[in-house]
């Protein structure tokens, strides 16, 4: 062996130094980069909104207010504008269970065989990571008397309704 | 390595640059790979229709026992059957349900497959019992629950 | 350096070294490979999956002869800790999802407690690698207007707390939590105390394990000032804040506190909750809310508390952080 080589054991050193400190900062810039925080975010989001439906279907009425039936029930049939909802009751159900939060709400429900979506609550333009929760209630004429609603029913017709939640946050 | 030895044209450094160039192109593929696998996995959890199937059947029990209570109100002012409103409400109940979930890409199908509401009209205190034929399909998840056992009081 | 190549030796050894560091890097950081994101998306699942258990599923027990949802009455046998109201303990598909019952959740603090190697294994928040099980750090809380639920001698939150700069997934879900009785009563239709419109009478019999709360919706207002003065029970009366406290909600808020003689309108809710050491004893008690411009109807059958007594629920949030 020869002792004029030392640099050389340095320099393979030096560069597996090199290699492992790029390959473990380029990793863990990486993490950051990938979009798994979103994603829990996005089924965070989903499950709030299908929370807050679901809550409010099922709460007794003492707890929060009329339950989503009623609020449905109680629907003048017009749409909404901005800012101007026609659900007043299940906007300030929402407004309590979802703060520092937009939404929007829209209604479905099967007319003489066609499928008829209006707005009902509109706060603004979704933004791209919105989330959207449904549920469906079933209105009869006694729950829509009993809500003094705009709802035409005989007392043998059911009308499923949609109700669609869109919320997102700024 | 015999000839290699004689050699001092350095060809031990570009073989040795192509080994470190190929582990590193490895390196950065598996890294990849991990992140995509990540992605999908993650995606299946949002996924997975279970609010929907839910809805369905939830809805479907609680709808179960208010039509009964209605088919029960329409057989007093009418000369129908309790089976016969039953079976007409809920006619109207499947099919407004399948149009709402198709408006979203979803089939649903409900069917009532038996019922057993004939001693609802002598007051027994029996426990009724309808079955339904549940089926949920959004073309990634199929679920059937077929029957659906609900029970209804009077 | 000669010129005919053979410095093999030390530059051998100089490339040999590199690889043997790449090799270690591969074989002894597993992580990098894993990836740090897929770290993250296991706390995430974890997360996840716990506060689905948690407000969906009712729980499991079982032993050699029988089982049930009611888990909370056995906690030696639980299989599956889940705190979701059901209404039947022996057939499926009846619990309500969101719906917490304050028993599972008295139980759950008192299991996270006693053995909580138990508890993570029963909440599935840990993590096997290569054979050996690796602990979540978790904490789990149960907020009322963003304060932890107090419930009896419990502060409803279980778990470490967060050391700085570690990876935290979180789940938040809007729950109902269970915290006691209510009773419901329309004021239109409240007794009256004999002699006087203004107060209205309730009885209630003692003793009780609860607070008792009552709550009164719709009043029939007589006047400008329509108002709650004060409650009384047996005759004396009562002092707010350590005897009782009330809550207000008009159709547009939700419930705040109420200071007394303070404007009250005919669509709102009024709650009144008394604590529950004023009915010790296995007797009835008379209590009698004073109001203003409020008149309560003569002849009507005398109010019970006891009658109309049902569950208490309150929105809440279910707080989830894993890490």
């Amino acid at each position: 062996m020869d002792n004029k080589a030392q640099l050389q054991t340095l320099e393979g050193l030096g560069a597996a130094l090199l290699i492992t400190m790029t390959v473990v900062i380029i990793t863990q810039s990486a993490t950051v980069m990938t979009p798994q925080h979103e994603m829990m975010l996005d089924v965070q989001f989903e499950q709030m909104a299908y929370d807050a439906l679901t809550l409010l279907d099922v709460a007794p009425s003492y707890a929060i207010g009329p339950n989503l039936t009623e609020c449905v029930s109680a629907w003048d049939m017009k749409g909404a504008t901005m800012d101007n909802s026609t659900l007043p009751l299940l906007d300030n159900a929402l407004s309590l269970l979802l703060p520092g939060f937009l939404y929007n709400v829209d209604v479905s429900y099967v007319q003489n065989g066609t499928l008829i979506t209006k707005n009902t609550i509109l706060q603004g333009y979704p933004t791209e990571d919105a989330a959207v929760a449904r549920r469906t209630v079933m209105l009869t004429n006694s729950t829509v008397t009993a809500a003094k609603g705009k709802w035409s029913l005989a007392s043998d017709e059911l009308q499923m309704v949609e109700v669609k939640l869109t919320v997102w946050q700024v | 390595m015999a000839g290699l030895k004689d050699n001092n044209s350095g060809q031990l450094i570009i073989l040795s640059g192509f080994v470190l160039c190929f582990s590193l192109v490895a390196l950065i593929l598996l890294v990849n790979q991990t992140m995509i696998t990540g992605y999908h996995s993650s995606n299946a959890v949002l996924e997975f229709p279970k609010h929907q199937i839910r809805d369905i059947t939830s809805q479907t029990r609680e709808s179960c026992v208010y039509m009964t209570e209605l088919a029960l109100d329409l057989n007093q002012s009418s000369n129908l059957s309790i089976d016969h409103n039953y079976r007409l409400l809920f006619d109207q109940y499947e099919q407004q349900m399948a149009m709402l979930y198709a408006g979203h890409g979803e089939q649903v199908t409900l069917d009532l497959s038996a019922m057993n509401l004939t001693s609802m009209a002598t007051n027994t205190p029996n426990i009724n019992t309808i079955w339904v034929n549940i089926t949920y399909s959004n073309g990634m998840t199929y679920y059937s629950s077929e029957p659906e056992i609900i029970e209804v009081r009077p | 350096m000669d010129d005919k190549g053979q410095i093999a030796m030390d530059f051998l050894l100089g490339v040999s070294l590199v690889l043997i560091a790449i090799g270690f890097t591969v074989q002894f950081v597993p992580g990098i490979f894993i990836s740090g994101s897929t770290g993250e998306d296991r706390l995430g699942y974890a997360a996840y999956r716990t506060s689905c258990i948690l407000t969906e599923d009712p729980g499991w027990w079982s032993n050699s002869t029988s089982s049930g949802t009611d888990w909370e009455a056995h906690p030696s046998n639980v299989q599956r800790i889940g705190l979701a109201v059901d209404d039947d303990v022996h057939s499926r598909l009846t619990e309500t999802p969101n719906m917490l019952s304050k028993e599972k959740l008295i139980q759950f603090k008192l299991l996270s407690e006693s053995s909580e190697t138990e508890f993570i294994r029963k909440l599935g928040l840990f993590d096997s690698v290569k054979g050996t099980q690796m602990n979540y750090g978790y904490n789990i809380s149960f907020l009322i207007d963003g304060q932890p639920l107090v419930m009896g001698n419990y502060t409803m939150v279980t778990g470490s707390s967060l050391l700085p700069g570690q990876n935290m997934v979180k789940m938040t879900r809007i729950v109902l939590i269970g915290t006691g009785n209510i009773s419901v009563f329309d004021g239109r239709y409240l007794s009256r105390y004999v002699g006087n419109e203004n107060i209205a009478s309730i009885s209630i019999m003692g003793p009780v394990t609860e607070n008792v709360t009552i709550q009164i919706t719709n009043f029939n207002v007589s006047g400008s000032n329509a108002a709650f003065i004060n409650a009384s029970l047996n005759g004396s009366t009562l002092i707010q804040s350590s005897n009782y406290t009330v809550q207000k909600r008009s159709p547009s808020e939700n419930f705040g506190s109420y200071a007394l003689s303070s404007p009250l309108m005919k669509n709102d809710s009024l709650r009144i909750d008394l604590n529950r050491s004023l009915f010790s004893s296995n007797a009835s008690y008379q209590l009698r809310l004073n109001f203003n411009d409020v008149v309560f109807p003569q002849g009507s059958i005398s109010s019970n508390y006891n009658d109309n007594v049902e569950k208490r629920y309150e929105p809440a949030l279910l707080v989830v952080e894993v890490w």
